[in-house]
């Protein structure tokens, strides 16, 4: 009787499943083609609209509540630019659509709508949104916060920086890489509240460290001379992700500034600093630290033999070091060197190529 | 003796009960981890990662062994993959055809002293060429020694910390890596491997090395590996890594830490399922440092790969594949409801031994106990019938749900497309599921050895473009 029972239910869900599998196919495939027609038809009529300089009269109260159409608008705003961007701006204004997408932001629509919704408030929110977006900032889902850091950003408020990275000091590692992205989204204005607050939370709890560190590889980004100072400074301290993200960040910035605080890190403790340090200093394009950066081919680790190798490629002066590496009684400094000439194509015809096993610390 | 052959074609009639049951729980779990990957992949912002420079840089193997047929069109296809930081490396594993001159005219590569670290043990290495346009493409020119081998030399030549190891036949979406690398960025420190969906290239339309539309294959034997990669990459694969239970990352699509691949000796070569040897081999690793760490399995990073169109060719497959499910469940038998090692050691792994191992067995079993049971009276003709059905019908339901989970990416666009799978669904068990556990049964029983790199002629990427193209 129960087996009966069990075939009889199992018969019926697999009728159910093929129904609705095939209904799902097909209502799949209708809203595609539905979707395709509007997207068309949304496009040619801002297309028309952008170029006549004309704004609607009577534009369908349902075009601001469709996604299509935000999408359109968001397509537009991105391929034009000056007088058709602000026409674009003003229409994006007179249909209504940003307040729209506002509404579907908040917490009662379900998550995608919501997401989706964040998407595009983002691309086309206006300085008064500032306040909502920093209020999503707030918010419990991810994905939100990331977006909303980044609308903040495409607006250039910068009174929002320390927010941000307020919000980075207490999310995931991932999150918080993602937001330092989201504060290179801003132009060099950002420079000074970043600095700033770097110095505010110098002497911040563990939370903050690795935040500061995020925040220092955002000043590299942003590749501003005015950061060098703390940069240089973080490069001298104790903490290790600061030595690491100082010296990514002052190669990046490339001034002669820095020159002797990343030829004294050459010298730190840690293989990851030097390993950065050497590839900061052949951003500078001196051929005078090709003997300092030569030394370290004979680094116990790889990664840091490969950058001086690289290094030197790139340097004035540089490939003498490298031929005069492959002598070296220490096989691995001529490993790093031979590996380097062959990629620039000037090792010399008969050289032997074969490596020596393993790497001095075990670990590449 | 009745009574005997009608306990055992009970028990075995249950099995298949509970193999779909379980089959289902997959379905739901997956279910959740399919919509978690959708929002992310609509919403997390993926082109921020091209952009930024924390993105860890890869280096994709390509094994190669006579593809003269779609050599260059495939690392054409892997040239144009976004992702800020990427180095082709092309091993030609002692091609008898054209493979390496056609890849040397084709990138105008120069013979290049190029030296490398074999820290994995290798055949030898006669020759490296090297380009550097249009991205870092380097070829490995060394002594047949078969795909494991092709892959090790490929690996000691990458100079990146993560590699990608992928088949030369493959077309690889253009967003796959930058979504199996977002799996990377999101846990740096503990993110060892992860895995893409393969799908079967047969039947699509491709123009310029790409799928323009995916349509399923007109064979009833394609049609039934399109169904079964479903079920497979769809509904089993993303249930597993959320468990981190993984026991197997495809090797037409996966991305691995290079030292991890190191540090348990590379692949094993000659094994026949070296891809499932080397996930396990990892998890054993890290279970036994007792260092943390996850093998994720990215249901959207997706690889399009040619599948066997004719029965001979896939009976060789399908024996070779079940050899090398045999010698790793030999080799990793401690695994099997061990504790310590984790969720694989508890599910991941005892799943594959009791539904995957020994399913062909208790299915040839069931095709002669409860037979024999019924003409002797041991079984009652409607309760074995009924529990026919019901192992049936939940069979079809589990593919239903695979199919409905798959229905979220859309690829098959017509409904026309839709109800070929569906008939699949039924009609696979009007032979062709007996025939592959005939297959398998067959690999159990031992015969002669398949070859190293597989024996399937291949269109190539580049052929199947222009036959497609002509019509």
């Amino acid at each position: 009787m129960g087996l009966s029972l069990v075939t009889t239910v199992l018969a019926l869900a697999t009728v159910v499943a093929s129904v609705a599998l095939i209904s799902v196919k097909l209502a799949h495939r209708i809203m595609l083609k539905g979707r395709g027609v509007r997207s068309a038809h949304y496009i040619a009529a801002l297309g028309e609209m952008i170029s006549r300089k004309l704004l609607p009269t009577d534009t369908p109260g349902q075009w601001a509540e469709d996604p299509l159409f935000g999408d359109a608008v968001i397509e537009y705003r991105h391929l034009l630019s000056g007088e058709e961007r602000e026409f674009v701006d003003h229409l994006i204004a007179e249909v209504g659509i940003v307040d729209v997408l506002q509404r579907r932001a908040r917490r009662r629509w379900p998550r995608a709508v919501r997401l989706r919704a964040i998407a595009a408030l983002v691309e086309l929110a206006g300085p008064d949104q500032v306040p909502f977006l920093r209020f999503l900032l707030g918010d419990s889902n991810d994905y939100v916060r990331s977006h909303a850091a980044h609308g903040l950003a495409r607006l250039g408020d910068v009174a929002s920086i320390p927010l941000i990275l307020d919000l980075a000091t207490r999310v995931r590692p991932w999150e918080a890489a993602r937001l330092a992205d989201a504060l290179a989204s801003f132009d060099r204005r950002a420079v000074r509240p970043i600095n700033q607050w770097i110095l505010e939370h110098w002497h911040g709890d563990e939370s903050h460290v690795e935040t500061v560190g995020q925040a220092a590889r955002v000043l590299g980004l942003l590749g501003e001379t005015s950061a060098e100072t703390t940069l240089i400074e973080m490069l001298e301290t104790d903490r290790l992700g600061w030595r690491v993200a100082a010296a990514s960040a002052l190669g990046r910035i490339a001034s002669d500034t820095s020159r002797g605080a990343l030829l004294k890190a050459l010298g730190d403790d840690s293989w990851e600093v030097r390993a950065r340090a050497v590839r900061a200093l052949a951003s500078l394009a001196d051929g005078s630290v090709a003997p300092a950066i030569s030394e370290l081919l004979s680094d116990p680790q790889w990664w840091v033999r490969q950058n001086a190798a690289e290094s030197l490629g790139e340097l004035p002066g540089g490939v003498a070091q490298l031929q005069k590496a492959l002598s070296s009684e220490d096989r691995f400094a001529a490993d790093a060197a031979r590996n380097q000439l062959a990629e620039l194509r000037l090792l010399p015809a008969g050289t032997d190529t074969a490596l020596a096993v393993g790497s001095r610390e075990g670990s590449e | 003796m009745s009574r005997i052959l009608g306990v055992v074609g009970t028990v075995v009639l249950c099995y298949f009960v509970v193999l779909q049951l379980y089959m289902l729980t997959l379905a739901a779990i997956a279910a959740t981890a399919l919509y978690k990957e959708r929002m992310l992949e609509r919403f997390g912002r993926l082109d921020d990662m091209l952009a930024s420079d924390i993105s860890p840089p890869v280096s994709v193997i390509v094994p190669a062994y006579n593809e003269e047929a779609g050599i260059v069109e495939s690392v054409r296809s892997i040239a144009m993959i976004s992702y800020p930081r990427v180095e082709v490396v092309i091993v030609n594993d002692g091609s008898r055809d054209g493979t390496l001159q056609k890849l040397i005219a084709s990138f105008k590569l120069e013979p290049v002293p190029l030296p490398f670290r074999a820290n994995l043990r290798t055949s030898l290495v006669r020759q490296v060429y090297h380009t550097r346009r249009p991205i870092s493409i380097t070829v490995v020119d060394k002594v047949n020694g078969g795909r494991a081998d092709a892959i090790n030399a490929g690996i000691n030549v990458a100079r990146y910390p993560y590699v990608m190891i992928t088949d030369a036949d493959v077309l690889i979406d253009g967003t796959a890596l930058v979504k199996a690398m977002r799996h990377v960025a999101e846990d740096r420190h503990r993110t060892v491997a992860v895995g893409g969906n393969v799908r079967p290239l047969n039947g699509c339309v491709v123009k310029y090395g790409h799928i323009v539309e995916a349509k399923v294959p007109r064979t009833w034997i394609e049609r039934w590996q399109v169904l079964e990669y479903v079920r497979s990459f769809i509904s089993a694969r993303p249930a597993w890594s959320a468990m981190n239970a993984l026991p197997l990352i495809s090797g037409a699509f996966g991305i691995f830490l290079r030292q991890a691949v190191v540090e348990v000796g590379g692949l094993t070569s000659g094994h026949m399922g070296e891809d499932m040897d080397l996930t396990m081999r990892i998890h054993r690793h890290y279970r036994k440092l007792g260092r943390p760490y996850r093998m994720v399995y990215a249901p959207s990073a997706v690889v399009w790969t040619e599948v066997p169109s004719t029965r001979a060719v896939l009976r060789r497959q399908r024996i070779r594949w079940h050899r090398g499910l045999m010698t790793a469940i030999r080799d990793f038998r401690s695994s099997f409801f061990n504790p310590r090692h984790g969720s694989i050691g508890m599910i991941g792994w005892p799943a594959m031994v009791l539904f995957e191992y020994l399913a062909p067995i208790i299915e040839a079993a069931g095709y002669i106990i409860v037979p024999l049971g019924l003409i002797l009276g041991g079984i009652d003709p409607i309760s074995a019938l009924l529990l026919l059905l019901v192992a049936l019908l939940a069979g079809a339901l589990t593919s239903l749900a695979a199919l409905m989970l798959d229905e979220r990416y859309g690829y098959f666009n017509e409904p026309l497309e839709a109800l070929k799978l569906l008939t699949m669904v039924f009609v696979e068990n009007l032979g062709l599921r007996q025939q592959t556990v005939w297959w398998r049964i067959r690999a159990m029983i031992g015969g002669k050895s398949t070859q190293a790199w597989g024996d399937m002629q291949r269109r190539g990427v580049g052929n199947l473009d222009r036959k497609q193209s002509a019509a």
